[in-house]
């Protein structure tokens, strides 16, 4: 005989990734217990978002399903905005939580909260295990369902079931995977004409290339069919940064975007919500239209395509590439070359070393001292406008931030790096936070501490909510509950065990970075920031926000 | 004048005072407005903190607190909090922000349907879609909110009805219905029950205590001479050093299990009182329920006289009229049981050595806080500690999270939202490491507002109370550990006080230093690991039984 939590773990063990994040408490003990027996390890956060937002960058920083398991009630809704991001952002994650016994609801038991309702806004799928005889199928189900659908999925495991003896099932199969979509060829032949008719063609690739795991088919059609190569969002990195066809972040209030944008006459999308982040597809209204993508209601949202082909993104992509064959454009690429680089600035004024460094510097500093590859977690807010613009993504699953995302949800950076060491051990990974979204979840470097997970969490401390702030101020003339203190975040972080560093000016600003990544992690570095300097992009997301905007 | 400043002027003409905020794009229109309309804004550093506030200042001051986050995120953060007022029943408002009508479900920021997540968490929620009519809606949400069995409510404002112009106005104060009393049949049957009975007992609970029953209980406790024990909100109604009082179930259980007749006043039977069975309740009792809430009356157990109305209007039809025996010398047993049972926990408080045994830590702070002080208690095992012995002087003097929700984590919010409601009382909280991590960067928060308390952390390096639960059913695996981190070290950045302690005999003047600091303050008490309460012990013990 067998107890129902040995089993979630064995499922989880058998589906998933061996890492499960996670916040212990009554109705989920008996499954936690299960997981040293199924060789799962378990990291345990601080609250329950952390342990969501650990699941939701696992999943971003490899491309599988992350897990979460949490108690009921306000474990549940604790985290529901990792929930929420994981949906804005199409991450799939695998949420488990307990709940009181099926005999126990609506008679005032501890902790009796309508899970499914609160998640469903968000989840692609939720559901009860009923009976411990289904828990391997149940498991299977909701992977299945997070992989398939691309979000994050629900599943409660009621007390009475983790806790019930069944007959022991053995090895648990996952549920084989889902055959290769069978790619329209014609679709690919319109695409490949539209393609080859253009002179300046750009290719924007996002997170559905990335969850079907198209690094190679990205590759393969960028040296085959020599068209320029943008990547945004999970899919950030999917042709390395470095690659001498990658552009970076299709950024359309930048100078390249600006000035490239506007010229393209084909633009080739693939698995890519045309949001806000990219000006709801107006990015360069001339250019016709074409669409790759496994979503067929994406494929065709916000800005209808000229030709669209509805398959998996690697497939459709591969397919893309033979029917394209090979294409030379030096002339288009060396005029978005020159366009990268931008205008030629006159040398700035001799810098203050003894002021607190402006928020670029801040992050050209960080990627220099980091050096590649590493892992970048963005948390969102102003700092986060200088950093999606100026982190490099050496490779997939390398720069996440849910802040090019439409939740924009704060509180991810510290978890997100946790994950993403875990990921991989070998390799740097780093946090670069405001001082606001460094509350959210500052707890968290308890968790990194306890595990020694060495993260480095870079602060950009503007004693402010800055982009909420600079908001009102534009707006009203004033701001309300949106100054701070300017505290010493990096004591914080020795009080939780981590170790602290502090730079107050540029004078010391690459020379402090470089000693505080060079030590063991983790490590919280809190650098004070030049307030003043306002990103070219808030004036569009002011715009967004003035009180007179329509 | 702007939807977002017509919301606050009608907020400020209900005299709300305070706002429990977190700042965002969504909301600004409606905090500027706070701003021109003189109330208070506090800025916490999380929304489920924000809304935590709000609840504890209801608590305190008995009147609604009110909340306002951000749209996306911010109403997703905020969902803790509004579970946690809606299970207490405690009325609390969160006025949220919300995506610009014209802009939904085009992928622009922070679209998400709050309400349809909020369902599970409130008791009404609204959007409102014309400036002109945001009053109207304050109004309802208003009206639900402290209607019958108050709760938590939501208000999404979407940005662009914050921002469009609306015509000056001048909202009134709102007019509440005059509470409902008890029909005089049903009267007659409760006063029968009462008078015939040998050995009665009252149970004022969360609803007698939004009733504003204080007085009305202490009269009817005075002319009947029935025993009064209390829980959740409704602790401190009647203060605990009342002759009529035997305090918390904890000191009561004995009368309770002795009694012929039980009253219970504006509580349901859920886990807060044993569900109406035992060890509190032997079930030989009969039962006699009064509440505002119908639904209320009658979960898990059949009252033999159900009575639905406002506790403190019935209360004072019962007093006037009694005319029954009063029940003195059941009250005297029952009291000296109580008082037998008051000195039977008073001596878990009083361990000695280092590390620091846990009881050691409410005692500590029993003896260095004086009858004014607020007291705030969360965490799994030192919760149970604290609960047991803290006495409860008047009524919002003793904050906790609600049993049936059991959420851990509220308690540093309910420190900083109780000062905010009440300036001139010491704020005292014992609070588990565990629970501490939730809501510890508000220390920063109490910090920059001028809203000092202590902290005093009971760090044993664990999840306690799960851990003692894993060790008895389970294996102790690291799921439920955790280290013994500098918690002081907080307040030190922060630029508050900082006490570490190691030896129980340290634990009241460390305590003490930290009130006289005037500044937020943590003392980190390490305590003994592996050691568990009494409460811990029972009910691990239930939860392996069933």
């Amino acid at each position: 005989m067998i107890r129902g939590g040995r089993l979630v773990a064995r499922a989880l063990a058998a589906n998933g990734p061996g890492t499960v994040f996670a916040l212990c408490g009554d109705h989920i003990t008996a499954t936690l217990d299960g997981c040293p027996d199924e060789r799962l390890r378990v990291v345990d956060a601080r609250h329950e978002a952390g342990a969501g937002f650990m699941a939701e960058g696992w999943a971003l920083a490899t491309g599988e399903p992350g897990v979460a398991i949490v108690t009921g009630g306000p474990g549940l809704t604790n985290v529901l905005t990792p929930i929420a991001d994981a949906a804005s952002a199409g991450v799939p994650m695998v949420v488990i939580t307990g709940a009181i016994r099926q005999s126990e609801r609506g008679r005032g038991f501890p902790q009796d909260v309508d899970h499914l309702a609160a998640a469903r806004p968000f989840t692609v799928w939720s559901d009860v295990v009923g009976s411990a005889e289904t828990i391997s199928l149940d498991v299977g189900e909701a992977f299945r369902q997070a992989r398939a659908r691309r979000g994050p999925v629900l599943l409660q495991v009621p007390l009475d079931v983790q806790l019930a003896q069944v007959e022991d099932p053995g090895a648990i199969e996952p549920p084989a995977p889902p055959r290769p979509d069978r790619v329209e060829q014609r679709e690919v032949a319109r695409a490949a004409n539209t393609l080859r008719d253009a002179e300046r063609p750009l290719a924007i690739v996002g997170e559905g290339a990335f969850w079907s795991g198209a690094a190679a088919a990205v590759r393969r059609f960028a040296e085959t069919c020599g068209v320029p190569v943008f990547t945004v969002r999970a899919a950030r990195g999917l042709l390395p940064d470095d690659h001498e066809l990658a552009f970076g972040q299709p950024n359309f209030l930048g100078w390249l975007g600006q000035h490239a944008f506007p010229l393209a006459d084909a633009l080739l999308v693939v698995g890519c919500e045309l949001d806000i982040v990219l000006a709801f597809g107006g990015i360069a209204p001339q250019a016709r239209l074409v669409r790759l993508d496994s979503d067929v209601e994406r494929a065709h949202r916000h800005r209808k395509p000229d030709v669209a082909v509805i398959a998996d993104e690697a497939s459709a992509l591969d397919a893309l590439t033979d029917a394209l064959g090979a294409r030379e454009d030096e002339a288009w690429i060396e005029e978005l070359r020159v366009a990268a680089v931008g205008p030629e600035t006159p040398p700035p004024d001799a810098p203050d070393l003894a002021a607190p460094p402006h928020s670029a510097r801040l992050i050209d500093a960080v990627a220099r001292a980091a050096g590649t590859p590493a892992t970048f977690s963005i948390d969102a807010g102003e700092l986060a406008l200088w950093a999606i613009a100026g982190l490099p993504a050496s490779g997939p699953g390398r720069l996440l931030t849910s802040f090019a995302t439409p939740l924009a949800t704060l509180g991810n950076g510290v978890p997100f790096a946790i994950a993403a060491k875990l990921a991989r051990p070998e390799e740097p990974s780093i946090a670069v936070v405001g001082d606001g979204a460094f509350g959210l979840s500052a707890i968290e470097i308890d968790t990194a501490a306890r595990h020694g997970i060495g993260i480095a969490v870079v602060v950009g401390n503007d004693a402010a909510w800055g982009i909420v702030k600079r908001q009102a101020e534009m707006g009203f003339g004033r701001s309300v509950a949106a100054r701070l203190p300017g505290a010493r975040y990096d004591r914080v972080a020795e009080g939780l065990g981590a170790r602290g560093a502090r730079v107050a000016d540029l004078g010391s600003l690459d020379a402090g970075l470089n000693r505080a990544f060079d030590g063991a992690g983790p490590v919280v570095i809190d650098v004070r920031i030049d307030p003043e300097p306002v990103h070219p992009a808030m004036r569009f997301i002011a715009a967004m926000f003035a009180p007179d905007s329509g | 004048m702007r939807g977002g400043a017509l919301a606050a002027r009608w907020l400020k003409a209900q005299d709300v005072t305070h706002v429990f905020a977190l700042c965002g794009e969504h909301v600004l229109p409606f905090l500027d407005g706070c701003f021109e309309e003189g109330i208070e804004v506090i800025g916490a550093r999380h929304e489920a903190s924000a809304v935590l506030m709000a609840e504890a200042y209801a608590k305190v001051t008995g009147r609604p607190g009110i909340s306002v986050v951000t749209a996306g995120p911010g109403v997703t953060n905020a969902m803790t909090g509004l579970a946690v007022a809606n299970t207490s029943g405690s009325p609390v408002m969160l006025i949220a922000g919300r995506t610009s009508t014209p802009k939904r479900l085009t992928g622009t920021f922070q679209d998400i349907d709050g309400r349809a997540l909020a369902n599970a968490a409130t008791k009404w929620n609204e959007t409102v879609f014309d400036a002109d009519r945001i009053p109207d809606y304050l109004e309802a949400g208003w009206r639900r909110m402290v209607g019958g069995r108050p709760g938590s409510v939501l208000l999404e404002i979407p940005h662009n009805v914050q921002k469009a112009e609306t015509a000056d106005a001048e909202p009134a104060a709102i007019v509440l219905p005059e509470p409902p009393g008890a029909a005089p049949e049903a009267l007659a049957r409760v006063l029968q029950v009462l008078g015939e009975a040998e050995r009665p007992l009252v149970v004022a609970g969360s609803g007698a205590f939004w009733s504003g029953a204080g007085e009305a209980l202490r009269a009817f406790a005075e002319r009947t001479q029935i025993p009064v024990t209390s829980v959740n909100s409704g602790r401190g109604l009647l203060p605990d050093t009342h002759e009529g009082c035997l305090g918390p179930m904890s000191q009561a259980g004995i009368a309770l299990m002795q009694s012929d007749v039980v009253m219970l006043l504006g509580t349901k039977l859920d886990a807060s009182v044993t569900f109406g069975g035992p060890p509190l309740f032997t079930g030989n009792e009969k039962l006699v329920q009064v509440d505002i809430e119908p639904s209320s009356v009658g979960l898990n157990r059949m009252p033999d006289v159900g009575l639905l109305g406002d506790v403190r209007v019935v209360l004072e039809q019962l007093t006037e009229a009694w005319d029954a025996k009063p029940k003195d010398a059941w009250l005297a047993q029952a009291k000296e049981a109580a008082t037998m049972m008051h000195m039977q926990w008073g001596e878990t408080t009083k361990g000695e050595g280092s590390p620091v045994p846990p009881g050691r830590i409410p005692g500590a702070i029993l003896e260095e806080t004086g009858d004014d002080a607020i007291l705030v208690t969360d965490g799994g095992d030192i919760h149970t500690w604290a609960i047991t012995v803290f006495r409860a002087n008047f009524p919002g003097s003793l904050l906790a999270t609600h049993d049936a929700l059991g959420t851990i984590g509220v308690g540093v919010p309910y420190a900083v939202g109780a000062k905010a409601a009440a300036p001139d009382r010491p704020v005292v909280m014992c609070i588990g490491d565990g629970s501490f991590g939730f809501g510890a960067m508000e220390l920063e928060t109490a910090a920059r507002h001028g809203l000092p308390f202590v902290a005093v952390v009971a760090n044993n390096g664990a999840w306690g109370n799960i851990r003692h639960e894993q060790g008895k059913q389970f294996t102790q695996n690291d799921a439920t550990q955790l280290s013994v981190a500098a918690y002081e070290k907080l307040a030190e950045a922060f630029g508050g006080h900082a006490e570490r302690v190691e030896d129980a005999a340290e634990v009241g003047p460390a305590i003490r230093r930290a009130i006289d600091s005037g500044k937020p303050a943590v003392v980190n008490v390490i305590v003994q690991q592996g050691v568990v309460s009494q409460i811990t012990e029972m009910v691990g013990g239930m939860m392996a039984m069933l």
